[in-house]
């Protein structure tokens, strides 16, 4: 358990270097790579990377949507057919948690091939 | 096995990170961007998102290479920028700079839409777009500007101070700091250039200057016959009144062209494909206000200036506002971003504005091919061959399509398209096809820095296309206008229709001279004004037509002429004038036209809504509501002949025509249907069209019609139309033959009223916001305040220094 949390906290800390001007996949990187370090199997690589990424991408679009109290994303999302802002925020955090999962369960399998018996 | 699973997984990450990569299609040629481009908060939309609040620029420090010196800039709480510099061009430089960090997007696709590139980032959808814009030769009018004003180097230093400016901005950004529409539509801003900013120049002409009915007159002349044309579409309007009246100072001029007027080209035209040409029925063209009034009429004594130009309302707007100051001038106004200098605005000395000139500057000439390869033309009894310029169009995720557009002495052959004349096409002799002034690009500089009646002259002489109606009042106590720009000599009502391009006796005969330019300083009347009417009365020595405005002008007229101690709230209460002149003339001749006695008790009700009526178009008024629907209907069943007898669209007469007829002529043969055995008059098609608005009106008892503001919304979409970053209201009154011109889509994109005053005053407002950033809370701030006839007071400062509590924020410009 202890494992699965550091290696939430890794891609999140890590992950967060995508604002730096890294590309928005790095997430999925950086989720497969907590997998390795942290061994975790692939089901908890999964769930972590999962977790935290979703966690890191909703987390930051809450850091500019909070300060700019809704106003772009009540605008998207009417270019988006009337999506809530609630709706853009879930779908955010989705797609982080999506990139940070699989990459976590490619970590947690590729990690798998080496574990020793 | 377990390589397997890692290769499942692996593909499924693969997948996933595939499908983030591309655009989602939605709806026909239409596409979302990538959603791990998009979504993405680390430089997807999200990123765009600017606090609420004190703006995050404040206090930033920009280096800005090419500076002569440092430049300091104040932020207002409307997020106009103040520029405080030592020389002009590192003002403009820090114009451009400033306006690419608010408006770049803007700027991007207005300069793709006239030089033909949208569907570079749009795709095919915009491919016709492209290619009429390029065939019109909007391009090579811009080439051609640009080759001129490289002849004058001041001019040519500032604007390339400009666009060093602009391309600082933009070579700075990360694509994190794009804005939100380059995110949208997955493409990257791409350095600015002089060309662009003569681009922007050949955009307002566009939507200015490009305005003439040859095609449909003459279509309408050969179905009628010349006199009963002329009858119908006269060339003056007795009610008008011009903007520069005759007080004898044409007496003695030498009247323009001798040479002979040739014969117009007889026979339909017969176009498949009509170009763009306008009908009179389509009246509702962007249109302005602005007057002056001397000191007798003011609270002040001192001068004062109104300004509100009618064009397409738009988010972001079509304005921007900025404060320049230099050691040698202090001005405050509006531009179109991609343009130095301030376009509309005032000093501590003068204000000045503009409204458009109306007349006719474009001209369609018949070419008669010598063979099917139209390779060469009949030209003065002999031939001449074509010249090509070879348009190539990119298309995103497509070929580029290439078209080779031939040019004449008329100019581009734009429509290839007459039916069972395969060896006759149309060529466009435009105007703004000429290179403009070399000094032209320091017109509105100059405004800013005149201080006088001759400085005024003296700047806005270079300024040829599309020409303006250049308002002026100055705190010494002087006001003028002037009818600037250049205009096409031409014999008595040539252009007016189709011309014959194998002769050159067709061509136009010069053009009139500056010095025969209309102007009228300092009447006795202390006022001057324009609203798009006539530039002068027919007895002005030179001949032009157009398309002019009818109504505005006169309630203008006859409100400045009554106005005494004015101050700038009466000057705001005209332009949110909602009386319209047109209703004024044409509901009390429908009304007495109007047997009431065969009303049922509902149209006796409306008949009485309608006679109580004070003819203004407010927003919470019901009664313009039946009065439009009721004069549309009258309109179009009286000119029934013309709307569907023809394969082709005909002219239908202007509204002031009409009006007169219904006021004197009920018996005239149009009235008639013609498919009926009896002989209808005025009377009759009055009651018909009444009685078929109080069916509509109880057919259609929705939201829609309960009153003028929800009838008629005003619609500020967004410039790229994008769903959900437009605004819609219904709480907007106003018509465009008010002064209040109010359309749907187009309206009073900035109005100004300047106090010349011993310290200068100023309010104003546009329905926009300085921030084209929809993410931004200066996107939209001042639309409510615009839609409520509120004005903010500009910010004039006088130092850097300023410690005004308006100022939100500073910036620095360093080389």
């Amino acid at each position: 358990m202890l494992k699965i949390l550091l290696s939430g906290f890794f891609v999140l800390l890590v992950g967060a270097s995508a604002w730096f001007g890294l590309p928005w996949w790095t997430t999925a990187l950086v989720g497969g790579l907590a997998s390795v370090l942290f061994r975790l199997s692939p089901l908890a690589g999964f769930l972590s990377g999962f977790a935290a990424g979703s966690l890191l991408w909703w987390g930051f679009a809450m850091l500019e949507h909070v300060p700019n109290a809704g106003m772009l994303a009540t605008r998207v999302g009417g270019m988006l057919k009337g999506l809530k802002t609630w709706h853009l925020l879930a779908l955010t955090g989705f797609l982080g948690g999506l990139l940070g999962g699989l990459g976590g369960l490619v970590g947690g399998h590729a990690r798998a091939l080496f574990q020793k018996k | 096995m377990k390589y397997f699973r890692l290769l499942v997984s692996a593909a499924l990450l693969a997948s996933l990170l595939w499908a983030l990569h591309q655009p989602i299609p939605v709806g026909e040629k239409k596409f979302l961007p990538p959603a791990g481009h998009f979504f993405n908060p680390f430089s997807g939309f999200w990123r765009n998102a600017d606090p609420v609040g004190p703006n995050a620029w404040s206090g930033t420090d920009v280096r800005l290479p090419g500076l002569k010196g440092k430049v300091e800039v104040v932020l207002d709480d409307l997020m106009v920028p103040h520029i405080f510099a030592q020389t002009l061009e590192d003002a403009v430089m820090v114009q451009g700079y400033l306006t690419a960090k608010d408006r770049l997007w803007q700027m991007d696709i207005a300069t793709r839409k006239v030089s033909g590139r949208l569907s570079e980032v749009l795709g095919e959808r915009t491919l016709r777009i492209d290619s009429m814009n390029r065939r019109y030769g909007l391009g090579w009018a811009a080439e051609r500007d640009l080759e001129s004003w490289k002849n004058d180097p001041t001019g040519m230093a500032l604007l390339d101070a400009y666009t060093a400016g602009v391309n600082a901005h933009i070579n700075a950004l990360k694509p994190a700091d794009y804005p939100i529409e380059f995110k949208i539509l997955n493409y990257a801003p791409e350095p600015w250039s002089p060309l662009k900013t003569a681009f922007m120049v050949e955009n307002m002409a566009e939507t200015l200057c490009k305005r003439e009915f040859d095609l449909s007159a003459t279509q309408t002349r050969d179905l009628l016959g010349q006199e009963a044309y002329d009858a119908l579409f006269p060339d003056w309007n007795p009610l008008q009144q011009p903007i520069v009246p005759d007080f004898g100072q044409w007496r003695g001029t030498p009247t323009a062209p001798s040479k002979p007027i040739p014969d117009a080209v007889p026979g339909a035209v017969g176009l498949r494909q009509q170009p763009r040409t306008r009908t009179s029925h389509d009246e509702y063209i962007d249109g302005s206000n602005n007057w002056a009034l001397s000191g007798m009429r003011t609270q002040t004594g001192k001068p004062m200036l109104a300004n509100d130009p009618h064009l397409n309302l738009t988010l972001p707007s079509i304005w921007y506002q900025v404060q320049i100051h230099t050691p040698d001038m202090n001005a405050y106004g509006v531009t179109v971003p991609g343009v130095p200098g301030i376009v509309i605005g005032f000093n501590e000395d003068m204000a000045w504005g503009v409204t458009n000139v109306s007349h006719d500057v474009a001209d369609w000439y018949r070419i008669q091919w010598t063979d099917a390869s139209k390779t060469a033309y009949r030209f003065d009894g002999g031939v001449k061959q074509v010249t090509y310029r070879v348009e190539t169009i990119a298309v995103k995720n497509q070929l580029p399509r290439v078209d080779s557009v031939r040019y004449t002495v008329w100019g581009p052959v734009v429509h290839e398209h007459d039916k069972g004349h395969p060896l006759r096409d149309y060529a466009y002799r435009w105007l703004v096809h000429d290179p403009s002034d070399p000094a032209y690009i320091k017109v509105f500089l100059g405004l800013c820095a005149g201080k006088s009646w001759d400085d005024y002259r003296s700047s806005v002489k270079a300024y040829d296309t599309p020409a303006q109606n250049f308002v002026m009042a100055t705190r010494k106590g002087n006001i003028a206008i002037q009818v600037q720009g250049r205009y096409p000599l031409r014999a008595r009502h040539q252009g007016k229709y189709l011309q014959d391009g194998s002769s050159s006796r067709q061509a136009w005969q010069g053009f009139i001279p500056q010095e025969q330019v209309p102007f009228l300083k300092d009447p006795e009347r202390g006022f001057v004004y324009s609203a798009n009417q006539h530039s002068t009365p027919p007895s002005y020595p030179y001949y032009y037509h157009g398309e002019f405005e009818d109504f505005r002008g006169r309630r203008i007229f006859d409100r400045l002429n009554h106005m005494q101690g004015a101050s700038l709230d009466s000057m705001a209460a005209m332009q949110l004038d909602n009386f319209s002149q047109r209703a004024a003339d044409a509901l009390p001749a429908m009304l007495r036209l109007l047997n009431t006695e065969s009303l049922d008790s509902v149209g006796r009700q409306y008949a009485d809504a309608l006679r109580a009526w004070d003819c203004r178009y407010e927003a919470s008024f019901k009664a313009p509501v039946f009065f439009e629907l009721w004069y549309d209907y009258l309109y179009d069943t009286t000119w029934d002949e013309l709307e569907t007898n023809a394969a082709y669209p005909l002219q239908t007469p202007e509204a002031w025509r009409f009006i007169e007829m219904l006021q004197k002529d009920t018996l005239n043969t149009f009235f008639d249907h013609p498919g009926t055995p009896e002989k209808e008059t005025a009377r009759h098609v009055v009651q018909e069209s009444f009685d078929a608005t109080c069916a509509y009106m109880l057919q259609h008892r929705q939201e829609a019609l309960s009153d003028w503001g929800h009838y008629r919304p005003v619609d500020i979409k967004h410039v790229g139309f994008i769903d959900g970053f437009g605004r819609t209201l219904t709480q907007v009154g106003g018509h465009p033959s008010a002064p209040n011109a109010q359309r749907d889509v187009n309206g009073p994109s900035w109005r100004m009223v300047v106090s010349l005053q011993d310290s200068v005053f100023a309010r104003g407002v546009y329905p926009g916001g300085q921030s084209g950033n929809p993410g931004s809370p200066h996107y939209d701030n001042m639309v409510d305040t615009w839609a409520a006839g509120k004005y903010y007071d500009l910010l004039f400062l006088k130092s850097a220094s300023t410690t005004d509590a308006r100022v939100l924020g500073r910036m620095t410009f360093e080389p």
